[in-house]
């Protein structure tokens, strides 16, 4: 793994480099737990794994194709367990990946707070895009999330909190 | 170019990507086909997995699930055991509910069935001595319970209140030493005092030793000793022996004495019905023919039961060359005999006219427990008389009265015990000779003579108590011993 630290006029930005096992084994636990846990506990059906996934890798590696690619790969995996077409949820996380890479290329997304305001934010965006291009491409009708998507949008946040820490003891720091 | 795909890189790949995705779900649309090879691949992939992580999931999931359900089980076999437990001591409970429950009932019917009026109560406790046999109940004086009342149960009598407390009695169990019943030998009509043996038997006393007692016969209650109603079961001679000069008799109560918990106490006695005498006692058969029997001495009381005399009292069968065969009275006990019966007839008819209200002996069976006893002057003149052995008077009934002085001085003249065991009925014949009873504490009245339970109330047939008792044949055999066996019974 090389080291990337790259000096951008007064910003000086630290890249984390992941093995590339634990990116698979982690996309792949958080598609398990996401086919899994709903089994037993139907509220967890609201969680969005995945995406937690998607933006930790992409913030963290702060490079934008690594996130893009992460988040097509991890969405496609998705899009295939599910029953709709292949392609709604890979875009998805397309976009959300690259906007994650980006963010975390201009600010330091280090901090709980920042993590808990970006993941609560790519949720939205999240959900959005999906609901854009449902209603676009398969021409379904938008629903406009209720205010029950804020508290699912803030257990996401806090969540994410929880688990980017725990990831953080598998990277490394360049 | 270069540069300005370097410099846009970030952005054409997304693109490239996005486009990619686009036409790949463009073509699921357009053609209404799903793309299966993304899918098997991913699948491919992610169901290994899932089977492994479900596989674990599950195996986790079992053992947790196993260990509690072991500790679940044995929460609940520990409460299953102590459930177990507790319906056992309730099915006890119920046990000796329904234990309870049933003697009751056959105490209740046995209550409603007999005449006299009864207090039901509760055995609490028993004597603390070996020597003493006697029983504590949970009725006293508020229940109306006073001392010499009888007390009894469905299987036969048990003894008599000895001592009342307010709100407790102590009773004496007719097996206590010290207790006494007027008794009657059922098949033979032999009347005799029930002594306490101690243990659990008593003794028939003052049964002659000529009489034929055989284990087996029932003993029941005369009602001579104005204690027990007449006619109660007491128990089974279990062995009779000849003795000195009384028979030794030896009687098995049949009440349970040792298992007594619910008892009766008699507040009002009413004699009952004996049952007939099966067959023929051994006295009648081997009574000479060619004695006249004997005239009547004392009035007895009224028949039991309500019915006539000839219903209730057992009737000795007519010895031929007696009653049956003599068309003219020879001598003065066969016309005081007529005379009786005439006066009797009369006096039925008239009662009959009456509605039967004063018929003592259809309306027979009361036994006024509680009137006080007659003077008994005549009884000692009775027994002074050298063949004749008159009845005490020990029921209260006047002993000689009206046409029964006289007959008490004829030679072969036997006595009855007077008094609630019935107009007895003719003996068939004189006994040989009478031993005559102990010398131990005559003169004294017996115990049941005193007034012992309220003043009974009026029932249809009963005689007034003023007015003069019916005429009776008196027994040979109760004369004499009744006041010596219950005289004792009067110190306690």
């Amino acid at each position: 793994m090389k080291v990337a630290v790259r000096m951008r006029s007064d910003l000086r930005v630290e890249v984390h480099r992941f093995n590339p096992l634990l990116v698979i084994v982690a996309s792949l636990f958080a598609i398990l737990i996401q086919g899994y846990l709903p089994m037993w506990f139907p509220t967890t059906a609201a969680l969005d794994l995945p995406l937690l996934v998607t933006v930790y890798f992409a913030l963290s590696r702060r490079s934008q194709i690594a996130g893009l690619l992460i988040g097509a790969m991890i969405g496609l995996a998705q899009d295939s367990l599910s029953h709709g077409p292949i392609g709604m949820f890979g875009m998805t996380k397309t976009i959300v990946g690259y906007a994650a890479s980006s963010l975390g290329v201009r600010i330091d997304t280090d901090h709980a707070s920042v993590r808990l305001l970006a993941v609560f934010g790519f949720y939205y965006v999240h959900t959005g895009l999906f609901l854009i291009l449902q209603h676009v491409l398969l021409g379904k009708a938008i629903q406009i999330p209720g205010p029950r998507s804020l508290a699912v949008a803030m257990v996401h946040a806090i969540l994410a909190v929880v688990l980017f820490q725990f990831l953080d003891r598998f990277r490394k720091d360049y | 170019m270069d540069t300005l795909f370097s410099r846009y890189r970030n952005a054409v790949v997304l693109v490239a990507v996005l486009f990619l995705q686009l036409l790949l779900l463009a073509f699921q649309i357009k053609r209404d086909k799903d793309v299966p090879l993304i899918r098997i691949w991913a699948i491919g992939v992610i169901t290994p997995v899932e089977k492994l992580v479900s596989g674990a999931v599950r195996g986790v999931y079992g053992v947790w699930y196993d260990y509690a359900d072991l500790r679940q089980a044995r929460q609940e076999s520990q409460g299953l055991l102590e459930e177990v437990s507790r319906l056992k001591l309730e099915r006890h409970r119920l046990l000796e509910d329904a234990a309870e429950a049933r003697r009751l009932r056959a105490l209740v019917q046995f209550r409603d069935s007999t005449p006299s009026v009864t207090v039901a109560a509760r055995v609490i406790g028993s004597s603390a001595s070996e020597t003493s046999r006697v029983l504590f109940l949970d009725k006293g004086s508020e229940s109306g319970l006073r001392p010499n009342m009888a007390v009894i149960t469905a299987e036969g009598i048990v003894g008599k209140v000895h001592r009342v407390f307010r709100g407790t009695a102590q009773v004496l169990v007719i097996t206590d030493p010290d207790s006494g019943v007027g008794a009657l030998l059922e098949r033979s009509r032999l009347h005799g005092a029930l002594r306490g043996f101690g243990g659990f038997f008593c003794q028939l006393r003052y049964i002659a030793n000529d009489e034929k007692v055989e284990p087996g016969d029932q003993v029941i209650t005369s009602g001579e000793d104005r204690i027990y109603p007449k006619g109660l079961p007491i128990g089974v001679v279990t062995s009779a022996k000849t003795g000195a000069v009384f028979k030794e008799i030896m009687v098995q109560p049949l009440a349970r004495l040792n298992r007594l918990e619910e008892v009766l106490v008699v507040t009002r006695g009413v004699d009952q019905e004996i049952p007939a005498k099966p067959e023929p006692g051994p006295a009648v058969a081997e009574a000479p023919l060619a004695e006249p029997p004997p005239a009547p001495v004392s009035p007895g009381a009224p028949a039991s039961g309500g019915k006539p005399v000839a219903d209730t009292v057992a009737k000795p069968k007519a010895v031929p060359g007696l009653e049956g065969s003599r068309t003219k009275p020879e001598t003065d006990a066969d016309r005081l005999q007529d005379a009786y019966r005439a006066t009797q007839s009369q006096k039925s008819e008239a009662q009959r006219a009456l509605g039967g209200l004063l018929l003592p002996a259809a309306g027979g069976g009361v036994t006024d427990m509680a009137r006080q006893p007659p003077p008994t002057a005549a009884a000692p003149a009775a027994r002074k008389a050298p063949p004749t052995n008159a009845a005490p008077g020990s029921a209260g009934v006047p002993p000689a009265q009206g046409p029964l002085a006289a007959p008490r001085k004829a030679p072969p003249t036997s006595a009855a015990p007077a008094g609630n065991t019935g107009p007895a009925q003719p003996q068939s014949a004189p006994r040989k000779t009478q031993p005559k009873p102990p010398p131990s504490t005559t003169g004294q009245s017996p115990e049941g003579a005193k007034p012992q339970q309220p003043a009974q109330q009026k029932l249809p047939g009963q005689p007034p108590s003023d007015s003069p008792p019916p005429l009776t044949w008196l027994s040979p055999h109760s004369a004499f011993r009744i006041p010596h066996f219950f005289g004792r019974e009067e110190g306690r």
